[in-house]
């Protein structure tokens, strides 16, 4: 009996000791990643070739980050002007607190880490849309960090609303990857937009002060010599020039979190509201019923083949196999690079070891599948058609007039229904495949 | 020590009787293991189904159990009682035969107007007099991850132009004969709402339908429960019951919303072209 017991508990002690071990090790801090494709991009721009610059600046561009924004475990948020800053109308740091962090049970008893339960995976603890299952997912997440969002009920270089963004995490995206998540609260929610906008206005501003880097001529963004009281051979310098110092560094100041940061960026995020694009009365033969309705759908179709121009990108058949060569925005953004070429992989090799996700072409919607990524409202398609989607090839269309977009809302939608009782060689084909 | 292993098997009956009665009472650490609130009305026949089961395997068990334990006891090796050899006994294999086979065929006969009625017998209504299957309602398209619930349009078919599709949010009357039409756009995914005591496989390139009929108004979830890939865990929807006044309501506030503001002028120019119908 005993040596049996002994040798269970030996047995105990080989499974046991290390998985405690193991747990006891605690993991690092997660933390923001350095946008080195946009450093990549800006040294292959400036630079001469196989030329980088200094590490300082990695290292500077991370100390401003950091100072501005926290860290991944304790967000930060820039409000120079205190309780008055207008930019407590674009977040609230209170939901940044619930959303951001490991995932954990507040003092209120509430879930909290929400970004990085739910988000972090596709989209990367930094918004780089690098997260690990990210390589996998077709089309990939979206960088946060361009500042540009698709589905939106503003025009094109615009921000989207709260009420966009509340929408794309409560419903998802039909036909990719996001998932709808309709079981979070409304705080849930506020909060999850709320760290979007951040993590975006972060990436924004790291790559605005990349895009900087040249005009620097070597010297730091802020320079804190100026603030001491000896000069670097240890004389005390004298009063003027100290004032004179001070107003330069608030000079380098102001540039770095008042211009780069509050002009550019920030002003754009406040109130995107008031840029809402308005959606005109539609015909009355939109009614499914009117009798008017299928000569809208066939103005519709004209215009699908004729004025608009749809069927360059969408196909002859509507199911997105016309031009299929052309890029997003988010590998444009580094592809179009003086040097690299999309059919030369070994020209762009570096930018896949710095970061970038390997380019692959974007697919114009499958117009046959009754899903729209944007909403199936019809205003949802209506918008899409006159606002364009920010960041891919679909153009907004300023000629085409009210109620020729409603037509062509009109045959679109009608487009997955359109060969109902047709015999199956007269449906559409899609060539690709049938190549 | 001499007892020891007697003692640990009549531990097993008594700790799984107890696991079982804890969590059905709710007690910690059990609590919400139990099934929860059933809101169908076959979800009454299928508890019932349930606990029969429950109740024949956990006599069963306890009985086994205690037999095992009592063996152990009364055979302890140290009483030096040489076991007797035999290769069979006609009688003890027919009692345990018979007996569980009584069981089974008993079980197989009970259950049949349950399976008949979740899974068999759709409801119907009255058409010209005839009663037809009852047309699905809403057609539950599974997809990697999530569900998009396409609801029938004016016309009350699904698949016509007049859906409108809702992503991982089912709202359903109460008291009415629901009928769901369920298919995946890729791989199997399983539509499981326990609350309501329902649980369908979905295969590509089939049609399932599920029918039930709620009896109160509460939100709860839609899970998945067939992996279906990373994100199976994040295929969670919601379903809300709602009276049938509040569905009505609500479908209108939707349909509304797929009907744009309308110019009331082109309304008389557009009467004069006839539509083919």
């Amino acid at each position: 009996m005993r040596h049996v017991l002994l040798q269970t508990s030996r047995l105990l002690a080989v499974i046991l000791i290390p998985a405690i071990l193991a747990g006891c090790h605690s993991s690092p801090e997660p933390q923001f990643r350095f946008n080195r494709v946009a450093l990549l991009k800006q040294e292959k721009t400036d630079l001469s070739e196989g030329e980088t610059y200094p590490a300082d600046y990695q290292q500077e561009i991370g100390n401003v980050l950091t100072a501005l924004y926290g860290t991944p475990d304790q967000p930060r948020f820039p409000f120079p002007l205190g309780a008055e800053d207008p930019g407590h109308e674009v977040l609230s740091l209170e939901n940044l607190e619930r959303a951001a962090g490991p995932v954990r049970t507040d003092k209120l008893g509430r879930t909290a880490g929400l970004y990085r339960e739910l988000c972090s995976h596709c989209h990367g603890i930094t918004g780089d849309g690098f997260g690990g299952t990210a390589p996998s997912l077709s089309p990939y997440p979206r960088d946060f960090r361009l500042g540009k969002f698709k589905f939106k009920s503003t025009p094109l270089r615009r921000m989207p609303t709260d009420e966009d963004l509340d929408r794309i995490i409560r419903n998802g995206i039909p036909g990719t990857a996001m998932p709808s998540f309709r079981t979070l609260t409304d705080e849930e929610v506020d909060a999850l937009v709320d760290y979007v906008k951040y993590l975006t206005i972060r990436g924004q501003h790291e790559r605005r002060l990349i895009a900087e880097l040249g005009n620097l001529d070597g010297e730091p963004f802020m320079n804190f010599d100026l603030l001491q009281e000896n000069d670097p051979q240890g004389q005390q310098v004298d009063e003027e020039t100290q004032a004179e110092n001070l107003e330069e560094f608030q000079a380098q100041m102001y540039m770095v979190v008042g211009e780069y940061l509050g002009e550019d960026i920030l002003s754009r995020w406040v109130e995107p509201e008031d840029e809402i694009s308005s959606v005109e009365m539609a015909p009355a033969a939109f009614r499914l019923d009117h009798p008017a309705h299928s000569n809208l759908i066939l103005q519709g179709k004209s215009l699908f083949y004729g004025k608009a121009n749809c069927v360059q990108c969408h196909g002859e058949t509507g199911l997105g196999d016309g031009q299929t060569t052309n890029f997003d925005d988010w590998t444009n953004d580094w592809l179009k690079t003086a040097g690299v070429s999309y059919d030369d992989p070994a020209s762009y090799n570096d930018f896949l070891q710095a970061g970038a996700l390997y380019p692959r072409p974007i697919i114009p919607r499958n117009l046959r599948i009754p899903v729209f990524r944007g909403g199936n409202l019809p205003s949802d398609v209506y918008r899409r058609i006159a606002n364009g989607i920010e960041g891919t090839p679909m153009p907004s269309s300023p000629t085409l007039s009210n109620e020729e977009i409603w037509a062509l809302v009109c045959y679109v939608k009608s487009l997955p229904y359109e060969n109902e009782g047709l015999p199956r060689d007269e449906l559409p084909v899609n060539e690709r495949v049938v190549d | 020590m001499n007892r020891f292993w007697s003692i640990l098997f009549f531990l097993v009956p008594l700790l799984g009787t107890g696991t079982f009665l804890m969590a059905a009472w709710g007690m910690a650490p059990f609590q919400g293991a139990w099934l929860p609130e059933n809101y169908s009305v076959a979800g009454k026949t299928i508890d019932h189904l349930f606990y029969l089961l429950c109740w024949i395997s956990a006599l069963i068990f306890i009985g086994t159990g205690i037999v095992i334990g009592w063996v152990l006891w009364r055979y302890d090796h140290r009483r030096q009682q040489r076991a007797h050899y035999f290769s069979h006994n006609f009688k003890l294999e027919m009692v345990w035969t018979i007996i569980p086979a009584i069981i089974l065929v008993f079980i197989a006969f009970y259950q049949m107007n349950a399976w008949a009625e979740t899974k068999m017998i759709r409801p119907t209504i009255m058409q010209n007099g005839q009663a037809v299957t009852k047309p699905p309602m809403v057609l539950v398209m599974a997809k990697r991850f999530g569900w998009e619930f396409h609801y029938a349009g004016p016309d009350g078919l699904i698949e016509t132009a007049d859906d409108d599709y809702i992503e991982n949010e089912l709202v359903l009357p109460i008291d009415t004969d629901i009928v769901l039409q369920l298919e995946t756009r890729d791989v199997i995914h399983s539509f499981f709402v326990p609350q309501l005591r329902v649980k369908q496989d979905i295969v590509p390139g089939m049609k399932q339908f599920m029918w039930f009929r709620a009896t109160s108004t509460a939100e709860m979830e839609i899970a998945c429960t067939e992996l279906c890939g990373w994100g199976h865990y994040t295929m969670q929807g919601r379903l809300r019951l709602v009276t049938p006044t509040d569905y009505q309501a609500w479908l209108a506030e939707r349909r509304q919303r797929q009907t744009p503001p309308m110019n009331p002028e082109q309304e008389e120019t557009g009467t004069d072209q006839a539509k083919p119908e």
